[in-house]
C-alpha cells in the first residue's frame, strides 16, 4: 500500500494514492483547520482549471493543507470530458470522492455523477448515475459493478488484473471510468423507442 | 507521519481583532505567488451559505487566511436576500466586492460595494451605488457613509471604534446593512 509521505502533506499535491490512505491525513487536516469537514475541489475545463476549498459553516481557525491528486488536465479532457470537476470531501476518519461532469462523445451527451466514501473499514458508499441528455434517462451503476464487468474470457473488462476494488489510487480509477464510458457512448448511440 | 497543529490543542490563538483590508496582503501575498495569480475568497449568505477559496493552481503551501467572520443567520434576519461578498487578492492588494439584494419583494435594493486598497493603506477605490425598483441612486461611498451623524453627533452607520483607514471586511459589510435598512424603512 501506498504511504504519506511527509512533503504530500506539507502541501504538494498528492498522486497516486488510494482512498484508505488519505483517511488519517484527512483527518488531521480538518482538526487543524478548526472546521468540521473541507471540500476540496478541482474543475477542469479547456484553458480553464480552478481549484477551490469549499466550507460550508463557520470560518477556519488554523490553516488548511491542500491534499488532493495532481491530475493532467490535457490527458483527462482529451477522453471525452467537456469538463470534470472532481472533489475530495475531507472529514474525520471519512474522505468522500465525487467525480462529475459533462461527457460527450458524438452523437452522446452524458451527465455523470459517482461518489464513493471512504470510512476505516471499506467503502460506505459506491454510487454511479449516468443521465444521457437526450433524453433525460438516468442509469445508476456502482464503480464495483463496472470493475466485475468481464469479457468472455473471463478477463476484466475495464479494470485491470491488478486492479483491487477498494485498494485503488483515484488516477487508477479515473482510467477505469473512462474506459467504460468510451464503451457507454457506443452501446448508447441509437435511443431505444419504448 | 506529520501531526498537524490544532486550534483546540492550544497552539492558536484566537483572532481577537479583525484584519484590516489594506493588513489582508501580509495573508495573501505568499499564496498569490505561490499560485503565480490571484486568488478570492468568498463568502456567500443566502439560502445555502457557504465560503470558498478560488486559486488557478493547486497552492503547494497551507493556507493562512483570516476568512471574514460573518453571521449568516445575522444577516439573513436583517433583510439580505442573499449577499456575496468576495475578496479578490493581488500581490500587496486587496479588492472588497460586496454585492446583494436587500429585501424580498418588488422593492428590493441591489446593493454593490468595492472598496479596493494596498499593502501601504492607499485607497484605490471606494464606491457604493444602490438600484432601487424606480431607478439608480447617486452613488456614494464607504466613507461617505462614516461622515453622517445623527442629531446626537454619534455616527449613524459607522461603529464608534470604525477608523476609515482601518476598515475590516466585517466592519464594512455591517455599515453597509444599517444604510440599507435604513433606506428601506424609509
Amino acid at each position: 500500500m501506498s504511504t504519506i509521505h511527509p512533503t504530500q502533506l506539507d502541501g504538494n499535491p498528492i498522486q497516486d494514492l488510494p482512498l484508505s490512505a488519505l483517511l488519517q491525513p484527512a483527518s488531521d487536516i480538518v482538526k487543524a483547520s478548526g472546521l468540521e469537514s473541507i471540500h476540496q475541489i478541482g474543475f477542469y475545463q479547456k484553458n480553464n482549471f480552478q481549484f477551490f476549498f469549499e466550507f460550508d459553516t463557520g470560518h477556519p481557525t488554523g490553516e488548511i493543507r491542500p491534499l488532493f491528486p495532481a491530475m493532467d488536465s490535457e490527458e483527462l479532457l482529451a477522453e471525452g470530458w467537456d469538463h470534470i470537476a472532481l472533489e475530495l470531501h475531507l472529514a474525520v476518519q471519512k474522505v468522500t470522492l465525487v467525480i462529475r461532469g459533462y461527457y460527450f462523445r458524438e452523437p452522446v451527451p452524458l451527465d455523470f455523477q459517482m461518489t464513493v466514501v471512504q470510512g476505516p473499514a471499506g467503502y460506505l458508499k459506491d454510487s454511479i448515475v449516468i443521465t444521457d441528455r437526450r433524453t433525460q434517462e438516468a442509469e445508476n451503476t456502482s464503480f464495483k459493478d463496472i470493475m466485475e464487468i468481464r469479457l468472455k474470457s473471463g478477463d476484466p473488462k475495464y479494470a485491470g488484473s491488478n486492479d483491487i476494488y477498494g485498494s485503488m489510487t483515484i488516477t487508477r480509477m479515473v482510467k477505469i471510468l473512462n474506459r467504460y464510458l468510451r464503451d457507454w457512448t457506443v452501446s448508447h448511440r441509437i435511443i431505444e423507442r419504448h | 507521519m506529520t501531526i498537524l497543529r490544532s486550534p483546540g490543542e492550544g497552539s492558536y490563538t484566537d483572532r481577537e481583532a479583525k484584519v484590516p483590508l489594506h493588513e489582508l496582503p501580509n495573508w495573501g501575498n505568499a499564496l498569490v505567488v505561490n499560485t503565480s495569480r490571484a486568488f478570492q475568497v468568498r463568502c456567500s449568505i443566502g439560502d445555502k451559505s457557504r465560503t470558498f477559496f478560488r486559486f488557478a493552481k493547486i497552492p503547494t503551501i497551507p493556507v493562512e487566511f483570516p476568512v471574514p467572520e460573518l453571521d449568516s443567520e445575522r444577516y439573513n434576519m436583517d433583510g439580505w436576500d442573499h449577499l456575496a461578498i468576495t475578496l479578490n487578492m493581488e500581490k500587496d492588494l486587496a479588492s472588497l466586492d460586496l454585492q446583494g439584494r436587500f429585501g424580498r419583494d418588488d422593492n428590493a435594493l441591489i446593493v454593490h460595494a468595492s472598496l479596493v486598497r494596498n499593502a501601504v493603506n492607499e485607497t484605490k477605490q471606494d464606491l457604493l451605488t444602490i438600484e432601487k425598483a424606480d431607478g439608480e441612486m447617486p452613488p456614494t461611498s464607504i466613507f461617505d457613509l462614516m461622515q453622517v451623524r445623527s442629531k446626537s453627533g454619534d455616527p449613524r452607520y459607522a461603529r464608534f471604534s470604525d477608523q476609515y483607514p482601518l476598515l475590516d471586511v466585517e466592519g464594512v459589510a455591517a455599515m453597509v446593512t444599517r444604510y440599507v435598512k435604513e433606506l428601506r424603512s424609509a
